[in-house]
C-alpha cells in the first residue's frame, strides 16, 4: 500500500510531468545523464584511410512559418547523432518576400570542390545552406544575436580546433568561430547562407585563434573550497548527531 | 533519543551543508568538463565520486526489496512513456559502446539519487517535514542541471524531481527513485 502523502505526491508529480510534456516538450537531453557518444563523422567523400560507419550524411530540411510578413523562430538539424549541421533562425531575421507564408530551410552536404581555401584544409563536409520562399531565395536581414546561427560538428575534438569558412565570389573567407561543445563549433550572426565548412588551419595560426578550453581552474578551486568547508560542517554535525542518538 | 527527535538546528546545518556541497560539486563538474559540457564522461564520474563521498558520510536509508524495485520500474516507465509518445524512437542512435556509456550514466544517476533523495531528503525531512523534502530535493535536482543544459530544462526536471521524490516517499528509500532515474536515462539511448 502507498500512504496518503506518497499518493498525493505521485498524483501531483504525474500531473506536473504531463503538463510539462504537453505545454512545452523539452529539447534534448530527455532528462539527465551524461552525453551520448557521437556517431562517427559521415563524409560525402571521406579522406583516405578514414573508417566511419559506412553511411552517407543526411540532408536536413525545415519549413519555417511566416506570420504577418515575418518568419517565426526555427532550426534545422541533420539526422546524424549528434547532428553534423544545425542552423538556428531567430524570429524576423529573414527578408521574407511579400505574400510568402513559409520559408524552406535546407542544408545539403557536399564534398569539398575547387576552389579550395588558400590556407588550411576543409575537414568537414561543405554544407550548402539555402532558404527559399517558393523558388525565391530569402536573404538574412537580422544581425548579431537577432540573426542566424550555424553550427557544425567537427570530425574530432582535437585542439586547436578548426575555424568556420564561407565560400564567396572571392573564394573562401574566414568567419567568426566559437567552440560551443566538445567537437561543436558555432558561427553566430552569419550574413548570408551558401556554402560553409570547417577548416583546419596550419597549427600556429590555428593555435592563435583557438578559443581555448579545458579545465576552468578558478571555478574548480572555488568548488573544491566549498566542498571542503561543507564536508567539515557536515562531519562535525553528523558526529554530534550520532553521538546523541546512541 | 532518536535522530528524528534531535533539534532542528542540526538538520538545518546539515541541509545547508549538503546544498552547498551539491552546488560546489556541480561547479567542479562544469570546471572539469570545460567545453565538453554534459558530454564529458570524466567530469560526470568526478561529480558522481564527490556525491558518493557525502552519501557515505550521511549513510541514508538503503532498501532493495520487491516493492522498491517495482516502484522504481513503474517510475521509469512513467518517465519514458511521455518521451516516446511526444518524440518517438530515434531513427539514429549514438555511436560508441552502449555498455561503457550506460555504466557511466548509471553511476551518475544512482549517486545523484543517493545524494538528493537519500542524504538531502532525510535532512530536509527532519528539518521541515516530508513536503519540504520532496520539493527541496526536486528544486535541487532541477537546479543542478541548469549549468549543464540551460534554463529550458528547468520545468521538465522539476516535474521529474517531484516524481522521484514521490517514489522516495512511497518506498521509504532512495533506491526506488534511483531505479527510475537510471532506467529513464538508459532509455535515452533509443529516444529522440
Amino acid at each position: 500500500m502507498v500512504g496518503v502523502t506518497a499518493r498525493r505526491w505521485l498524483l501531483a508529480a504525474v500531473a506536473a510531468l504531463a503538463a510539462v510534456w504537453v505545454v512545452g516538450p523539452a529539447t534534448a537531453p530527455i532528462y539527465d545523464g551524461i552525453g551520448s557518444p557521437d556517431q562517427p563523422y559521415r563524409y560525402v567523400k571521406a579522406p583516405p584511410g578514414y573508417k566511419g560507419d559506412g553511411k552517407k550524411p543526411t540532408t536536413a530540411t525545415q519549413v519555417i512559418p511566416v506570420v504577418n510578413g515575418k518568419n517565426r523562430a526555427g532550426y534545422l538539424n541533420s539526422g546524424e547523432y549528434g547532428p553534423q549541421v544545425d542552423v538556428y533562425v531567430q524570429p524576423g531575421s529573414l527578408g521574407v518576400p511579400p505574400g510568402a507564408t513559409s520559408v524552406t530551410l535546407k542544408a545539403t552536404p557536399l564534398a569539398p570542390s575547387a576552389p579550395l581555401p588558400k590556407v588550411g584544409t576543409i575537414v568537414s563536409n561543405v554544407y550548402r545552406i539555402t532558404a527559399l520562399a517558393g523558388t525565391t531565395p530569402v536573404p538574412i536581414t537580422g544581425t548579431g544575436e537577432r540573426g542566424v546561427y550555424i553550427q557544425l560538428r567537427a570530425p574530432d575534438a582535437r585542439q586547436p580546433g578548426p575555424v568556420f569558412e564561407h565560400r564567396t565570389a572571392a573564394g573562401w573567407q574566414r568567419e567568426k568561430t566559437a567552440r560551443s561543445g566538445n567537437d561543436i563549433y558555432q558561427s553566430p550572426g552569419i550574413r548570408e547562407f551558401g556554402d560553409w565548412a570547417l577548416v583546419k588551419l596550419p597549427a600556429a595560426a590555428s593555435a592563435k585563434r583557438s578559443a581555448g578550453g579545458g579545465v576552468n581552474v578558478g571555478l574548480l578551486a572555488a568548488g573544491i573550497g566549498v566542498l571542503v568547508l561543507a564536508g567539515v560542517i557536515l562531519v562535525i554535525r553528523l558526529r554530534r548527531t550520532r553521538g546523541v542518538a546512541l | 533519543m532518536t535522530i528524528a527527535a534531535l533539534p532542528r538546528s542540526r538538520s538545518v546545518a546539515e541541509s545547508l551543508a549538503l546544498g552547498a556541497a551539491l552546488a560546489a560539486a556541480v561547479a567542479v563538474r562544469v570546471a572539469v568538463a570545460g567545453p565538453g559540457g554534459p558530454s564529458s564522461i570524466g567530469a560526470g564520474l568526478v561529480f558522481a565520486a564527490i556525491l558518493a563521498l557525502y552519501v557515505g558520510a550521511c549513510r541514508p536509508v538503503t532498501r532493495v526489496d520487491r516493492r522498491t524495485v517495482v516502484l522504481g520500474l513503474a517510475g521509469a516507465a512513467v518517465l519514458v512513456v511521455p518521451a516516446l509518445l511526444v518524440r518517438g524512437v530515434a531513427a539514429q542512435h549514438p555511436g560508441g559502446s552502449y555498455l561503457r556509456w550506460s555504466v557511466a550514466v548509471a553511476m551518475v544517476a544512482a549517486t545523484e539519487e543517493a545524494f538528493l533523495r537519500g542524504a538531502l531528503f532525510a535532512a530536509l525531512d527532519r528539518w521541515r517535514g516530508t513536503d519540504v523534502a520532496v520539493v527541496g530535493a526536486a528544486v535541487a535536482f532541477a537546479a543542478l542541471h541548469v549549468p549543464l543544459y540551460g534554463w529550458h530544462v528547468l520545468p521538465l526536471d522539476l516535474a521529474v524531481g517531484l516524481l522521484l521524490g514521490a517514489l522516495r516517499v512511497a518506498s521509504g528509500s532512495w533506491t526506488a527513485p534511483a531505479i527510475a532515474h537510471v532506467g529513464a536515462d538508459l532509455a535515452g539511448w533509443w529516444l529522440v
